[in-house]
């Protein structure tokens, strides 16, 4: 078991700690001792705007907090769980946002769509970019959206070194989609064109519709 | 599809969203009473398993809510009639 403190934050006007950054965070870590992983799983539960905590393997976190999600690396030797925790304590810091890296958005009517990406190639910026991406197309269904959360990668081989395309377009397909205590919950598809581009995976959000 | 074969694809289906299951899969077992599957992984569940049939389960709209393994069946059977 191994535990770490990860570097994350409240960045711009957001009251939560992304999801992307999180992951961004542990691929990071887990890259030092496997670079060949890829993360195949995440899923969120809740959200937090504290401090995050990362247990790799089995065991409890140090600092005794809740658990706020989990997900799996493909090392090549196996699979590695990680888990994340909310450290209790004050608020994550405040950082800088950052520009968005997609243009061209075109929704196609059923909940999905596609857009072109110009990204650094990294982990992080190109799930920022898919994040960034699944989350307009939400924002463009109705009038009223709020909230949109990312809540889960499945059935991904996302590569934990910077090995994506710096440019390239996404595709959204929706799936499936539920309403779930008043949050409406999505699954879509997501291909992705460009150099080195990772194989299709799913992606899940949740947002609230309406007042 | 006869009830058996519906019953397969629905745990197949079960399996690749979970991983493994504990204990055996029946028409009354209740997928997320029974905590085999939470929200989100029911969205995956039914991702996995309109895959697995090559067809989309119109019966199973954004409002769906009954996870029991017997009314799952119905809907598999009538939708691949």
């Amino acid at each position: 078991m191994a535990s770490h403190t990860l570097e994350v934050g409240l960045r711009g006007t957001r009251n939560y700690v992304q999801g992307s950054q999180i992951l961004a965070r542990t691929a990071e870590i887990v890259a030092r001792e496997h670079p060949g992983a890829v993360l195949v799983t995440a899923k969120f539960t809740r959200i937090t705007l504290l401090g995050v905590e990362l247990v790799l393997g089995d065991g409890e976190a140090p600092s005794g907090g809740e658990e706020i999600g989990r997900g799996q690396f493909d090392t090549g030797d196996g699979r590695l769980q990680a888990r994340w925790f909310e450290v209790p304590g004050p608020e994550a810091p405040r950082i800088d946002d950052v520009p968005g890296s997609t243009s061209g958005l075109a929704p196609d009517g059923r909940g999905g769509g596609r857009a072109d990406f110009a990204i650094a190639g990294t982990f992080e910026s190109y799930l920022a970019a898919v994040i960034e991406c699944v989350k307009a197309l939400h924002a463009g269904r109705a009038e009223r959206v709020s909230d949109i959360w990312f809540t889960a990668l499945v059935g991904a081989r996302l590569p934990v070194t910077p090995t994506y395309p710096t440019a390239g377009s996404l595709a959204v397909g929706l799936k499936i989609e539920r309403m779930v205590e008043g949050r409406l919950q999505t699954l879509s598809v997501v291909e992705t064109a460009g150099d080195g581009a990772p194989p299709a995976y799913q992606i899940c959000f949740s947002c609230v519709i309406g007042d | 599809m006869t009830r058996e074969e519906a019953l397969a694809a629905i745990t197949k289906a079960l399996t690749e969203t979970v991983g493994s299951v504990d204990g055996d899969v029946t028409e009354d077992t209740d997928l997320v009473a029974d905590g085999m599957l939470d929200s989100l992984d029911s969205m995956t569940f039914l991702f996995e398993l309109e895959n697995g049939l090559g067809a989309k389960l119109e019966a199973i709209d954004e409002t769906y809510e009954d996870f029991r393994v017997g009314a799952l069946v119905d809907i598999v059977v009538q939708a691949t009639a």
